[in-house]
């Protein structure tokens, strides 16, 4: 999908229509990005220079509260803290990953009994209200005494809970060409065997995709944390931020931006490294829908 | 031949799982959770080494927040069935975890361990539900006033001892100090508390009726409650709601304007007011002033009721050694001498007798105790008083109120309507 | 292509069904069962009594959810359509031959990838803060900084702006839309002499309705559920102008421990969201143009 431009008009009316445009972008840009730059200055200000003025350059720079931050107030570092989110996002996106694909491969490539009604609650489900479902999920947790543990949050997604990785992996199955599967029957292979070596390599980038996604969206998962999670040590990053912001002290500025900035780092450094496959996933589940 | 060798692989099996239970048995590993400030947190941290050292068999993992969430997270762990063996607990959570009794361990059965002669039966009576010794007291406690006398001594003033002197401090405060001093810093929760205070020497009557579900107070007198706050912030006595947002999301005892001298005084716990002292900049004293008392009074209204108490779970493993945990912290010579008074005044008598001996029963915390036991202190509270949803009804009330978007009357009448409706459904 | 081993399509689509029913369906329905009941959190299942709509009928008669609703229809009603508008307009300004494009279309995207964290609502607390980021600016040109976070009316907008700030998921999925619609309809409506607005109106908008459809259905339905924002930044108040019902759910059963009433919130929630999703899907004959029809609708 590459950028198709308008028709040409007269150069100069296309000339101040591209400044125009470049100037909006720009600004819009610049405004949309300024709190993230803001953050990520603050955390090496000096906390009496913080909300002193607008710029984000830190006129006396300090790893101050980068130290601090990262120490945090509390008896544990960030480093237990990113620990802990890793050991939940990676079953979990891994989990997602094979479990969507199985599924996808069931509704776009066979004739299932109830197919119709099955792929409605499919879709069903992406709208449902998670809120209706978290009072009797904790519950039956609780029954099963996976409380303060981090099973609730990733074993769900081993059973394709998320059916809007199904539907964006069902949606890219159904735009491969048939050619190499059918000639993969034609062999004598079996689907199983079709799926691992025909189809997966060829949906890797609807795959990396989900997980991008899933990676993203776990990492920022605030509720199921608080909800399942009571020890301190558990704590993953979101839940540790928050109750870092309840225990430090008021003015500790820099160090809190520092520790949002922490936080953050590794979703930025995986979008930077992967932007196109976000794009290129979002866009997948929704024009061909 | 494969039987033997699934025999052989079970027994191994069973014998590798059972090896841990083997190696604990030697140590117990327990679980205690606490709220307070920084002061309380170095102190429980000490006692705790000191008994672990006392006891080697027993390690103590420590779990400790602020006061904000912490009934929250209490309840997620006691649902859960994740909760500490010996945990700090509000007198008031009695009703929500132990309606029956039987929510906590009866301490009665461990009184091998736990020296319950030192508690007087009023005490214990606090605490027993149904015939079960639920938990036991740290100390008492009930709000007072405290005043920055530095701060009052440059306006002039001596601490006000009554309602009428209170509010005259006021416009004093304003005009020979300037527009950001403040006898007193009232937090919404302080009003609550003030409010319910006079209404109790107005009346004489607790402002909960328990048994008959209901509010005692009447709208208008509910609206009467919202004037006298509305008077104290007219009479510049107490700054405006405005105002101490403006100053953020923080504790009172952090906020500048009491660090600073700016906000002279508080209505606080006794168990708590070592917090604000800790806080204040140097050169400052704080003292304690006499209660305010209507000229009718027969009761001064104070909400006296435990500080804090310490409850042991209903479903630990090692009942015996939070025993011992909690006797070494209610009773030994070497946890009372760490925490003095930090608390309040405490129940057990050994702990007083020993603070005695080493000349420590003095300063606030005992000028508070002593004022209690002169003040006339006969009404009880309900505990559903301080419920979450009934303190948010009354918060939510003055909060409406404070901002202008609701007038006494029309406040009065809701709030009446809001608790009622409350307390129907949440007594039971 | 579709295969004829049926059974192995079962197979593979065993984790669906399995956590369908499990995770899926039998909370759906134990959470209708539970609003029927005056569950407490501590208390053990079995002590759960049974009392009918006795929760409806409380959440009618209570003043803050009746608060918390409306706070969460305005909350919805405003950020949606603003959203996309805005979005559509940067996909728009942003669907030319610009050297560059990559780069804007992620300097729009990660404020949605990010927006969501607790880390974006710790800072939006500081940037709104009285004398955060915003005000600052504010004075710099010469206005009153405002007080955001202590005014009923203010605190619900940094709500509205952190979900307008994330405009940008929804950008690059209308950019795709844009870049799908045929040049050749555009040439050949200029050659016709048509202005750009015609174009606009005649081609482009309908060619866009089912993506401006899948839009719209997405956003309402993660609008109705934002529960850090305001969990984060402003605690739902002051004077819980910003208590989405979310929110209000979460308090209920986590700190007021009544699961039944709460269970009845989520219900009646569930139910707003079914509505509005089912009118949509309804409406969407009369105004969403599929291009493989051969007329557009009204």
């Amino acid at each position: 999908m590459s950028a198709k431009p308008r028709p040409l008009r007269r150069p100069s009316r296309q000339r101040m229509s591209a400044i125009v445009r470049y100037a909006i972008l720009i600004g819009v840009g610049f405004l949309m990005l300024y709190p993230l730059l803001w953050m990520i200055g603050g955390a090496f200000k000096p906390n009496h220079e913080i909300f002193g003025s607008i710029g984000f350059i830190p006129q006396e720079p300090t790893l101050d509260g980068v130290i601090k931050g990262w120490n945090t107030s509390t008896e544990y570092t960030f480093a237990t803290y990113l620990l802990n989110s890793f050991k939940i996002v990676i079953p979990k996106v891994i989990l997602t990953a094979i479990s969507s694909v199985l599924v996808a491969f069931a509704f776009a490539r066979f004739a299932i009994p109830g197919k119709k009604v099955l792929f409605g609650l499919l879709i069903a489900t992406i709208l449902l209200p998670k809120s209706v479902l978290l009072i009797p999920q904790y519950l039956m947790f609780r029954e099963f005494g996976w409380l303060d543990t981090f099973l609730p949050l990733y074993v769900p997604s081993a059973f394709a809970t998320e059916g809007f990785f199904v539907f964006m992996i069902i949606q890219f199955m159904r735009s491969l060409p048939p050619e190499l599967e059918e000639a993969a029957v034609i062999d004598g292979c079996n689907s199983l065997q079709i799926l691992w070596h025909v189809l997966v390599p060829m949906l890797m980038p609807a795959v990396i995709a989900v997980a991008l996604f899933q990676f993203m969206w776990s990492m920022n998962d605030f509720l199921g944390p608080l909800v399942y999670l009571s020890s301190v040590e558990n704590y993953p990053v979101s839940l540790a931020l928050k109750m870092s912001i309840d225990v430090t002290e008021a003015t500790s500025w820099n160090q809190i931006l520092a520790m949002s900035t922490i936080a953050l780092l590794p979703s930025l450094l995986l979008f930077f490294a992967a932007q196109r496959y976000f794009v290129e996933g979002t866009t997948v589940g929704a024009v061909k829908g | 031949m494969k039987i033997a060798i699934l025999r052989n692989t079970l027994l191994a099996a069973l014998f590798v799982l059972a090896l841990p239970r083997i190696a604990l048995a030697d140590n117990v590993q327990l679980r205690m959770s606490w709220w307070g400030g920084n002061d309380i947190h170095r102190t429980l941290l000490d006692s705790v080494r000191r008994f672990e050292e006392r006891h080697p068999g027993i390690t103590v993992k420590t779990e400790y927040t602020g006061w904000v969430g912490h009934l929250e997270r209490i309840t997620t762990q006691i649902a859960g069935g994740t909760a500490p063996d010996l945990m700090q607990i509000n007198w008031n959570w009695l009703v929500l975890f132990s309606r029956h009794g039987t929510g906590f361990h009866d301490l009665r059965d461990l009184d091998a361990t736990i020296d319950l002669s030192q508690f007087d039966a009023e005490a214990m009576a606090m605490a027993t539900i149904d015939g079960r010794l639920n938990a036991l007291s740290t100390s008492m406690a009930a709000r007072l006033f405290y005043f920055n006398e530095t701060t009052f001594a440059k306006a002039g003033l001596a601490p006000p001892s009554t309602w009428d002197e209170l509010l005259a401090a006021g416009p004093v405060f304003r005009d020979r100090l300037g527009p950001d001093y403040f006898p007193i810093d009232l937090h919404l929760q302080d009003v609550i508390a003030l409010t319910r205070s006079r209404f109790v020497q107005e009346t004489g009557k607790p402002l909960i009726d328990e048994a008959g579900k209901r509010v005692n107070a009447s709208p208008q007198q509910l609206a009467d409650m919202a004037r006298f706050y509305q008077s104290l912030v007219d009479a510049h006595v107490t700054p405006d709601v405005r105002r101490r947002a403006s100053y953020g999301h923080v504790a009172p005892h952090e906020m500048r304007p009491w660090i600073d001298g700016k906000f002279a005084g508080t209505y606080q716990w006794i168990s708590a007011i070592g917090k604000f002292i800790d806080t204040l900049a140097p050169g400052q004293r704080v003292v304690l002033a006499p209660y305010p008392m209507l000229t009718d009074a027969k009761d001064a209204g104070l909400l006296y009721r435990p500080a804090m108490m310490y409850a042991i779970n209903a479903k630990t493993r090692h009942p015996r050694e939070s025993a011992l945990l909690m006797e070494f912290l209610l009773n030994d010579p070497e946890a009372v001498q760490a925490m003095e008074l930090k608390r309040g005044v405490p129940v057990s008598r050994r702990a007083i007798e020993h603070l005695e001996r080493k000349g420590a029963m003095q300063g606030l915390s005992v000028d508070g105790f002593e004022q209690i036991e002169g003040l006339p202190n006969a009404v009880i509270e309900s505990a559903y008083f301080e419920h979450a949803r009934v303190r948010d009804a009354f918060i939510d009330a003055f909060e409406r109120f404070a901002y202008g978007r609701i007038d006494a009357d029309a406040m009065g009448q809701r709030l009446h309507d809001d608790l009622n409706r409350i307390l129907a459904r949440t007594i039971r | 292509m579709i295969y004829s081993d049926r059974r192995a399509g079962l197979a593979f689509a065993m984790p669906f069904l399995i956590g369908l029913l499990v995770f899926t369906l039998f909370p759906f329905i134990a959470s209708l069962l539970l609003s029927f009941s005056n569950y407490q959190l501590q208390d053990p299942i079995a002590e759960a009594g049974y009392v009918g709509l006795e929760n409806y009928s409380a959440m009618a008669a209570d003043p803050t959810f009746r608060q918390s609703f409306w706070v969460t229809l305005i909350y919805v009603f405003v950020t949606v359509p603003l959203k996309l508008a805005f979005a559509l307009l940067i996909a728009f300004v942003l669907n030319f031959r610009l050297r560059a494009i990559g780069a804007f279309r992620t300097a729009y995207y990660l404020p949605s990838i990010l927006g969501g964290s607790v880390a974006i609502a710790v800072v939006w607390r500081y940037v709104f803060a009285n004398d955060g980021l915003i005000n600052q600016s504010l004075q710099l040109i010469g206005m009153d900084g405002v007080n955001w976070l202590g005014e009923p009316g203010y605190a619900m907008a940094t709500v509205i702006l952190l979900r307008l700030w994330q405009f940008g998921s929804a950008m690059v999925i209308f950019l795709a839309g844009l870049q799908a619609i045929p040049t050749d309809l555009y040439e050949a409506a200029t050659l016709d002499g048509a202005k750009p607005w015609t174009i606009f109106r005649r081609i482009t908008l309908p060619l866009l309705t089912p993506v401006i459809f899948f839009n719209f259905i997405m956003q309402v339905v993660q609008a109705f559920q934002e529960f850090n924002g305001p969990y984060v930044i402003t605690g739902g108040g002051p004077l819980k102008s910003t208590y989405l019902l979310p929110l209000m759910i979460y308090e209920e059963t986590f700190k007021y421990f009544d699961v039944g009433y709460a269970s009845a919130l989520s219900w009646f929630l569930f139910l707003v969201i079914a509505v509005l999703t089912a009118l949509a899907f309804r409406s969407s004959k009369y105004w969403v143009f599929y291009s493989n029809e051969k007329e557009a609708p009204k």
